[in-house]
C-alpha cells in the first residue's frame, strides 16, 4: 500500500475543523424542571446504554466525521501494489524511415506493417504492448499499455524519413526487456540475422521484412553549382530494376516548380547513370530534380540542392599538393595561390596547411595536415559518419599511411581505424588530419567531389544552413531560435534554441528565419534510404518464461467512494428524521 | 397566615358544599341527605307495610282512617367522610404548585368542616405516611394551620405509594397531584383508587411553564425526581412537540379516568384558588 498524493494530507484540516467546532460548540444550560416527561417522551430508547445513547445523540457528528475522513483518505489515493502474472510483453519496433514508403503492391510497406501490427494485437488480447519508433533517438510511443490504446497509437504513426538506426532501437528494447522476456516484432524492409545478438536474453525476435522485389529508380546524388555562364547540375541515378525502364529527369526551381530542363535516362537494370545539366539560366536559390517514370518507391525520386548566389574566392596554400590546386581550380573559377601575400580574410575561403589560420578571421577554413605535430602511423580502414559532407563523395577506399594526432573536442567526421581522420571545429573548419602525400586519395575520382563538397559546405555556411538529413540535429549560427517555414511560406515549427536546429522530416528546401536573416536549408534523404532492401522474414531467439510477474500499483478508490456516498445518504436521512443535533 | 389563605375566601367556601355522586355515605349521622330512608325528622313518603318492617314506623293515624298499615318513611341524613391525598413528590415543588396545592387542600377541608363532615389529609413524608383528621366547623382554623406548615415536598415516589394511607369508609376522595407520571402508572393509580372509594376526584395542578414552556436557547432539562436528562435546543418545533406530548398524555389520562369513573380537574395556580372553587369545581359539578 502506498500513497500517490501525501501532500493532500492538508485536507485533514476539514475534519479537524469539525472536531474543533464540536469541542467549542454551545453548551447546554442545565435547568431542573418538575418532569421531563413531555420533553423526551419519544426518546425513551436512548436509555438503553450510555454508549448507544451517545452514538444516537451525536449521530450526525460521527457521520460527518466519518465522511470527511473517508474523503481525506481518498484524496491520499490509496493504492495496493499487486504482483500480477501477465501475458508476455509484446514489443513492436517500427521502422519509420523513408524506405517504408516503398509501394510493392497497392499500399506502402508502412501501411502493410500497420495492418499486420493490428492483426497481431487482435490475437494478443490482454498482453502489455509497447511500441518503439526507430530513429537516431528511438521514441517509445507507448509502453506496457493495453492493445486498445496501442491500436490508436499505430493508427497515428507516420513515416519520419529519418534513417532507421534499428540497432539503437534493438539495444533499447533489449535493455528494457532482457530480464523479464518479451516477444519483439521488428517491422522493417530488411534486417540481417547478425543484427540480433540474442544470447543471454530471454526474448524472441520476429522480423517482418519486405520480400517483394521493387522496381526502384533513385536519385542517388544531386549537386548544383552556379557558374558565370549558368547553373551546372549533376544527377546520379541508380536503377534497381529487373527490366529496362526508361524515364526522364526534370530539373525544377524549388520554389516555383518551373521546369528548367529535362533529360531522359535509359534505366538499364542494376546500372548507374550520370546526367548533367549545363548552362541553366535561373535565379532560384534552390533547385529540385524529379524523376519521372514507373517506380515502386517514390521518396527518392526527387532531390533538392541549394545554390549559393555569392561565392567566396578560394585561396590555396602553395605548399599543398598539386592535385588539390587542380581540384580547386576545376570546381571554381576564382582560385588564388597563396604565396604569403595578404588577403581580406572575410571574403576568402582558405585551403591551407597551417594551423595558425584556425584562429584568424571569421570564416571557417579547410586545413590539410598539421604543421606543429608529428604524424603517426595509421592503421585500419577508413570509416565515415553520416555527415552531409560525404553525401556526394565519401573517402571510403582511401589508403592512409600516416595520421596526425586529433584536436581534442572537435567533431570527428571520419576515422582511420580508431583514429580521427577528418574533424570539424566548432567554428566549422574542416580538418583533414593527414598530408595528402601520405594518402592515395588525390588519385581517386572522388577526391575532386570531396573538395567540392568541402568548399561548398564552407562557403554555403554564409547564406544557407547547408544540407540536413531528415530530423537531423545540427548546430547552426542563428541569432535566436529560428522559425522554420516551407518554401511556399507556410509555418512549420520553431526550433528550441538558437544554436541547434532539427531539420524537418520530409525532404525538401526549407527556410529558417531568426527575425533578421532568412537562411535556406535542404533536407535530403540519407543515402541508405535511397534503396529499398528486400529480406526474409524470420523468427529467432527463445522465450523461456511463459508468465511474467509484474508489480502494479492499483489505486483503491471505489471501495472507499461507495461508503462515502452511503454515509452522506445516511447523514441526510438522520438530518431529515432528527432535525438539528441538540 | 391570612395571606396564605385569605379569610374572605374562607367565608365564601362556607356557603359551598360537596355534591355527592356515589350512593354510599358514612356510617355516622351527619348533615348530608342520604338516598336511603332513615331516621331524620324530614318526612319522605308513605309505603305499604310488609312483614319485617319496623312496626314503630307505622302511621297509626292513617291506619285509623284507612284500616290498613302504612309505614311512614323519613329521609336519612348521614355524615360525609372526605379524604385528601396530597402528592408530596418533588415535582410538586415547582414554581407555585406546592403553595397552590396547599391552598386547594385547605379549601377542600374547610368546605367539609363547614358542613360538619369528617375530613382527613394524608401525605408521605420521608417514606412514612402522615394522616391528619378533623371534624366540625370549629376545626377549620387548626386545619388551615396544620396544612400551611407542611414542609417542601421531597419524595421521589408517586401517589401510588401513598394509596394505603386512605382511611376506610372514605366517601369522597380528593387526590391533589400534578399527574406528571407516565400514563401506565396513572392508569394503575386510577384502578387502585377506584377500589378504595366510589367517588374519587383528581385535581391535577400544572404550573404556567409546564403548560406552555417559554424557555430560550440550549437547555439541559433535569428531571427533579428521576434526574433524567433531556437536552433541548428550544425551537418552535420543539415547543409544538412538547404541547403535543402533553395533550396526548392528558387525553390518555382522561380516558383511563373515565374508565374507572374518576373525575379529573386540570387547574393551574395562575387562576388563583377562588376561581377554582367557585367556578371550575362548580362547572365540573363537584360543588354547589
Amino acid at each position: 500500500m502506498g500513497f500517490a498524493n501525501l501532500t493532500n494530507l492538508w485536507t485533514l484540516v476539514f475534519p479537524l475543523t469539525v472536531v474543533i467546532y464540536y469541542l467549542f460548540r454551545k453548551r447546554f444550560e442545565p435547568k431542573t424542571i418538575s418532569s421531563t416527561l413531555f420533553w423526551d417522551e419519544d426518546r425513551r430508547e436512548e436509555n438503553v446504554s450510555p454508549f448507544i445513547r451517545n452514538l444516537q445523540r451525536n449521530a450526525l457528528f460521527y457521520l460527518q466525521l466519518l465522511a470527511l475522513l473517508l474523503f481525506v483518505w481518498m484524496l491520499l489515493v490509496p493504492s495496493i501494489k499487486q504482483t500480477q502474472t501477465e501475458g508476455i510483453p509484446l514489443v513492436f519496433i517500427v521502422d519509420s524511415s523513408a524506405t517504408m514508403l516503398a509501394t510493392p503492391k497497392d499500399s506502402t510497406l508502412f501501411e502493410m506493417n500497420q495492418v499486420e501490427m493490428k492483426n497481431l494485437l487482435e490475437s494478443a488480447e490482454g498482453r502489455p504492448v509497447s511500441i518503439v519508433i526507430s530513429g537516431k533517438e528511438p521514441e517509445i510511443a507507448i509502453q506496457n499499455s493495453d492493445s486498445r490504446s496501442a491500436v490508436q497509437v499505430i493508427e497515428g504513426l507516420s513515416v519520419q524519413y529519418e534513417q532507421n538506426h534499428l540497432d539503437t532501437s534493438i539495444e533499447l528494447v533489449k535493455s528494457m526487456y532482457s530480464e523479464h522476456g518479451a516477444e519483439v516484432h521488428i517491422f522493417t524492409d530488411a534486417l540481417e540475422r547478425t543484427a540480433l545478438a540474442y544470447e543471454g536474453t530471454n526474448m524472441s525476435w520476429h522480423v517482418h521484412t519486405n520480400d517483394q522485389k521493387l522496381n526502384n529508380h533513385s536519385i542517388v546524388r544531386f549537386g548544383a553549382n552556379r557558374r558565370e555562364e549558368g547553373v551546372v547540375a549533376i544527377v546520379k541515378l541508380q536503377h534497381d530494376t529487373e527490366k529496362t525502364q526508361p524515364g526522364a529527369i526534370q530539373l525544377k526551381e524549388a520554389d516555383s516548380e518551373k521546369v528548367l530542363a529535362e533529360e531522359t535516362f535509359k534505366g538499364e537494370p542494376g546500372s548507374e547513370e550520370l546526367i548533367s545539366f549545363k548552362k541553366i539560366e535561373t535565379n532560384a536559390s534552390a533547385l529540385q530534380v524529379e524523376l519521372v517514370g514507373t517506380d515502386d518507391y517514390s521518396a527518392d525520386n526527387s532531390s533538392h540542392a541549394l545554390l549559393a548566389t555569392e561565392r567566396a574566392k578560394v585561396v590555396v596554400d602553395d605548399t599543398l599538393h598539386e592535385l588539390l590546386k587542380k581540384a580547386a581550380q576545376a570546381i571554381q573559377e576564382e582560385v588564388a595561390i597563396d604565396n604569403g601575400e595578404d588577403f581580406d580574410e572575410e571574403s576568402i575561403l582558405r585551403i591551407t596547411g597551417s594551423e595558425s589560420f584556425l584562429d584568424k578571421g571569421k570564416r571557417p577554413i579547410f586545413l590539410i595536415g598539421r604543421d606543429n605535430v608529428k604524424p603517426l602511423e595509421a592503421n585500419g580502414e577508413v570509416s565515415v559518419t553520416n555527415d552531409p559532407l560525404f553525401s556526394i563523395a565519401a573517402p571510403k577506399d582511401m589508403y592512409v599511411a600516416e595520421i596526425y594526432p586529433p584536436f581534442a573536442d572537435y567533431e570527428v567526421l571520419a576515422r582511420v581505424g580508431k583514429d580521427p581522420l577528418i574533424q570539424r571545429s566548432p567554428r566549422g573548419d574542416i580538418i583533414l588530419l593527414a598530408d595528402l602525400e601520405a594518402t592515395d586519395w588525390p588519385l581517386q575520382p572522388t577526391f575532386p567531389l570531396f573538395v567540392w563538397s568541402v568548399v561548398k559546405s564552407l562557403s554555403d555556411d554564409a547564406e544557407t544552413l547547408g544540407v540536413f538529413t531528415p530530423l537531423q540535429r545540427k548546430s547552426v549560427v542563428m541569432s535566436e531560435a529560428a522559425d522554420i517555414y516551407e518554401l511556399s511560406g507556410s509555418y512549420l515549427y520553431t526550433t528550441e534554441s538558437a544554436n541547434t536546429l532539427q531539420a524537418p522530416a520530409i525532404p525538401g528546401i526549407y527556410k529558417a528565419t531568426d527575425g533578421t536573416t532568412d537562411k535556406l536549408l535542404a533536407v535530403q534523404l540519407d543515402s541508405s534510404e535511397k534503396s529499398v532492401a528486400t529480406g526474409d522474414s524470420y523468427s529467432t531467439g527463445k522465450l523461456t518464461t511463459t508468465d511474467v510477474k509484474k508489480e502494479q500499483t492499483v489505486p483503491v478508490i471505489w471501495p472507499f467512494l461507495l461508503p462515502l456516498l452511503l454515509v452522506l445518504l445516511i447523514e441526510w436521512e438522520v438530518q431529515r428524521r432528527r432535525g438539528y443535533p441538540y | 397566615m391570612t395571606s396564605f389563605f385569605p379569610s374572605s375566601l374562607s367565608a365564601r367556601l362556607g356557603r359551598l358544599s360537596f355534591v355527592q355522586h356515589g350512593g354510599r355515605l358514612g356510617h355516622h349521622k351527619g348533615s348530608h341527605v342520604s338516598k336511603k330512608t332513615g331516621a331524620s325528622l324530614e318526612f319522605s313518603d308513605f309505603k305499604e307495610y310488609h312483614p319485617g318492617d319496623d312496626i314503630r314506623h307505622i302511621d297509626w293515624n292513617v291506619y285509623a282512617r284507612t284500616d290498613s298499615y302504612f309505614i311512614k318513611q323519613f329521609l336519612d341524613e348521614q355524615e360525609m367522610r372526605v379524604h385528601i391525598v396530597l402528592d408530596t413528590s418533588k415535582s410538586m415543588n415547582f414554581e407555585d404548585k406546592w403553595k397552590f396545592a396547599q391552598q386547594i387542600s385547605i379549601g377542600l377541608g374547610q368546605i367539609a368542616l363547614k358542613n360538619s363532615d369528617t375530613v382527613s389529609i394524608s401525605r408521605m413524608v420521608s417514606g412514612k405516611k402522615q394522616l391528619f383528621t378533623r371534624k366540625g366547623a370549629r376545626q377549620a382554623g387548626s386545619w388551615m394551620t396544620y396544612i400551611s406548615r407542611f414542609e417542601q415536598p421531597s419524595e421521589t415516589t408517586g401517589v401510588l405509594e401513598g394509596i394505603h394511607t386512605i382511611p376506610k369508609g372514605t366517601t369522597l376522595l380528593f387526590v391533589v397531584t400534578d399527574a406528571l407520571e407516565p400514563n401506565e402508572q396513572l392508569n394503575l393509580l386510577f384502578k387502585q383508587l377506584s377500589t378504595r372509594c366510589r367517588d374519587v376526584r383528581v385535581i391535577a395542578i400544572r404550573s404556567k411553564s409546564e403548560l406552555a414552556p417559554t424557555y430560550q436557547g440550549d437547555i439541559r432539562f433535569i428531571d427533579s425526581e428521576s434526574e433524567k436528562i433531556s437536552e433541548v435546543t428550544m425551537m418552535p418545533s420543539m415547543e409544538n412537540a412538547y404541547l403535543l406530548q402533553q395533550k396526548k398524555h392528558q387525553l390518555r389520562m382522561m380516558d383511563s379516568a373515565a374508565k374507572y369513573g374518576i373525575g379529573v380537574l386540570m387547574i393551574t395556580p395562575q387562576t388563583g384558588p377562588e376561581d377554582v372553587f367557585t367556578i371550575q369545581m362548580r362547572r365540573q359539578g363537584w360543588i354547589r
